[in-house]
């Protein structure tokens, strides 16, 4: 755990370095101190002080929510449908949010007063009430099934998610050729629209998820046992696991509203730390925070520098760089296992 | 200490218990006996408080059970299924911690103590730091057993504890069938309840203190096994006759015919 946060403090300087105008380590140290009134013997420019502060801050600290939030929706996620495999993407927050804003930026032109609006913040607020309504859709369909059982929420998440595909398909058909490029780098995900404001939402949503998670600790180790044992352990089960949607539809719709679609995050991180460390949440839910945002900000420095002075799309990153090592870990783990 | 008084259970319009009534006894082993479809698994369900009766009451002592408050039911009754194999390899040991999930405030040296002292009861102390994906399945059992004697520490010490186990040795062979049995039947007689829903009737005879005989969602026979395994009642309750052999050290066997073919009673709606 000391380790994974050193190494998340080290992706975050180096995220905050790293750029068009190179900032040394030391600069970035004497900044942050300027900035808290500490003076260091480290000289730098107004320039340098600007880019970080303004530029460069607020996307990493954007990058370390979003890994956070998408790590522990994951983490949620495979306590609630008791499968190391499951994605928060699984019950419709991602490509809800994704119908949304496609039909925003595809549709928004033809609604004065919505395009009189700052985009900025009309964009994300469609898209995270698109993510909220879909998973709303699944749930309420899964529970018309009788009680809410994960079965069902499996199986209509499923359906709407290949629903919301559709619609999107739709949405590209009668796009112009401005707008499906709109459409398409919203869906590759960026961090390049982070500012202060953003990232004062995404740690509204990140840190109280986090904090509740941690809480509840124990309860998601019961769940995993099955929904009658942690019942018998005297888990509230029904309110435990709409809270567990309710959580991850929040943190993981804001993440998905202000970055677009970001893969693979959800998944290899829980699973990488599972490996690592078992699968006792109390560890896991603090160390898939750390590991997730520290990914994300590592990918999104990929994403900014491989290519410079092009920006690759960061979900492009995040997939091109996980599935294969994802898949390379899995192989070598089933392989010990099969020896063993 | 638990009655179910004229309970009924209606699922996907079905009857699956029929106004029965059943005492079960303070302490010992009770074994719920049955046909498949007979009602057994909905016992346990009104039992450990998973169901509630559509019709009539489960009592603990004087307090109906739907109105227990679930924390407390938590900390005075447990379950242990039959399987439980899932794709996260827990440390055995905090499996066995999850027990103590209902008993908050308390020190964690003190879990750790009462989760120790279970593994030790049931004979796994040395795979507490093991993962529970290595164990085999009557140990993996046993495990699960050490979590429900956690969970139910203070309770037993009280005197007030209801263990239910639920088809508990349906994957185990022989041996491992019979050691699990035999640590269900220790227990049963060092203060707690124990009330096992089983198929094997060997073994039933062999721990059971109290025998209820179910047949068609209602209660065919309560009473020793001496009483309720006669090859009457037995070939009633699974519509094939069933002859009762006894040895000279007085064991009872079962053995069903064969011929003619059973003919399986259709369960009415």
């Amino acid at each position: 755990m000391p380790l994974l946060a050193m190494a998340l403090l080290g992706v975050m300087v180096a995220g905050l370095s790293v750029g068009a105008v190179a900032i040394p380590p030391s600069g970035v140290v004497a900044i942050l101190a300027g900035e808290l009134g500490v003076s260091t013997p480290w000289i730098y420019s107004e320039r340098e002080a600007l880019v970080l502060l303004q530029l460069r801050a607020p996307r990493v600290l954007a990058g370390v929510l979003t890994g956070a939030a998408l790590a522990l929706g994951g983490v949620l996620m495979q306590a609630l449908f008791r499968n190391p495999l499951a994605d928060p993407a699984l019950i419709g927050v991602s490509s809800g949010a994704a119908m949304a804003a496609s039909g925003f930026m595809v549709l928004g032109t033809t609604v004065p007063w919505l395009s009189a609006l700052p985009s900025v913040w009309t964009l994300p607020a469609a898209a995270f009430l698109g993510g909220l309504t879909v998973t709303l859709v699944v749930t309420r369909i899964a529970r018309m099934m009788g009680e809410t059982r994960v079965e069902h929420l499996l199986l209509a998440g499923i359906a709407v998610n290949a629903l919301a595909g559709a619609v999107i398909g739709l949405l590209m058909l009668i796009a112009n050729d401005a707008q499906l490029r709109e459409v398409a780098f919203w869906s590759f995900g960026s961090l390049g629209r982070a500012d202060w404001p953003v990232v004062g939402v995404l740690a509204l949503t990140a840190l109280p998820m986090l904090v509740i998670s941690l809480s509840i600790h124990a309860r998601l180790n019961a769940l995993l046992l099955g929904e009658s044992e942690a019942a018998f352990l005297g888990v509230p089960v029904e309110a435990l696991k709409r809270g567990l949607l309710a959580f991850t539809c929040i943190a993981v719709g804001a993440a998905v509203a202000f970055t677009g679609l970001i893969g693979f995050i959800g998944l290899v991180v829980p699973h990488l730390i599972r490996l690592i460390a078992g699968p006792d949440h109390r560890g896991l839910i603090p160390a898939s925070a750390l590991l997730g945002g520290a990914l994300l900000t590592l990918a999104d420095l990929f994403a900014r520098t491989a290519a410079a002075p092009v920006e690759l799309p960061i979900g492009l990153v995040t997939a091109l760089l996980g599935a294969p090592f994802f898949l390379v870990l899995l192989v070598r783990d089933r392989r010990a296992e099969a020896i063993r | 200490m638990i009655r179910l008084e004229h309970v009924s259970v209606v699922r996907s319009g079905r009857r699956i218990l029929n106004s029965l009534d059943l005492t079960l006894a303070d302490g010992g082993v009770t074994v719920v006996l049955g046909a498949n479809g007979a009602g057994k698994s909905s016992i346990v369900r009104l039992i450990s408080g998973e169901w509630r009766p559509d019709e009539g009451e489960v009592w603990w002592g004087n307090t109906r059970l739907s109105r227990m408050p679930r924390m407390e039911l938590a900390r005075r009754r447990a379950v242990v299924s039959q399987h439980h194999h899932h794709g996260f390899a827990f440390r055995v040991l905090d499996l066995v911690l999850l027990g103590r999930l209902p008993h908050t405030g308390q020190p964690e040296h003190d879990h750790l103590a009462i989760a120790g002292a279970a593994l030790e009861h049931v004979g796994l102390a040395d795979f507490a730091d093991r993962s529970i994906n290595t164990l085999s399945g009557g140990e993996r059992q046993r495990v699960h057993l050490a979590r429900a004697l956690a969970q139910l520490h203070e309770a037993r010490a009280e005197g007030r504890g209801l263990l239910v186990l639920d088809e508990p040795t349906a994957h185990l062979d022989l041996a491992r069938q019979h050691h699990f049995l035999q640590l269900a039947h220790d227990l049963a007689h060092e203060g707690l309840a124990v009330v096992v829903v089983l198929h094997d009737l060997h073994a039933a005879a062999d721990i059971a203190d109290h025998i209820a005989l179910l047949r068609g969602g209602r209660l065919l026979a309560y009473g020793s096994a001496e009483h309720v395994l006669t090859p009457a009642l037995l070939s009633d309750a699974y519509t094939c006759r069933i002859e009762r052999v006894r040895d000279d050290a007085g064991r009872l066997f079962f053995i069903p015919h064969r011929h003619p073919q059973p003919a399986l009673e259709r369960i009415q709606p």
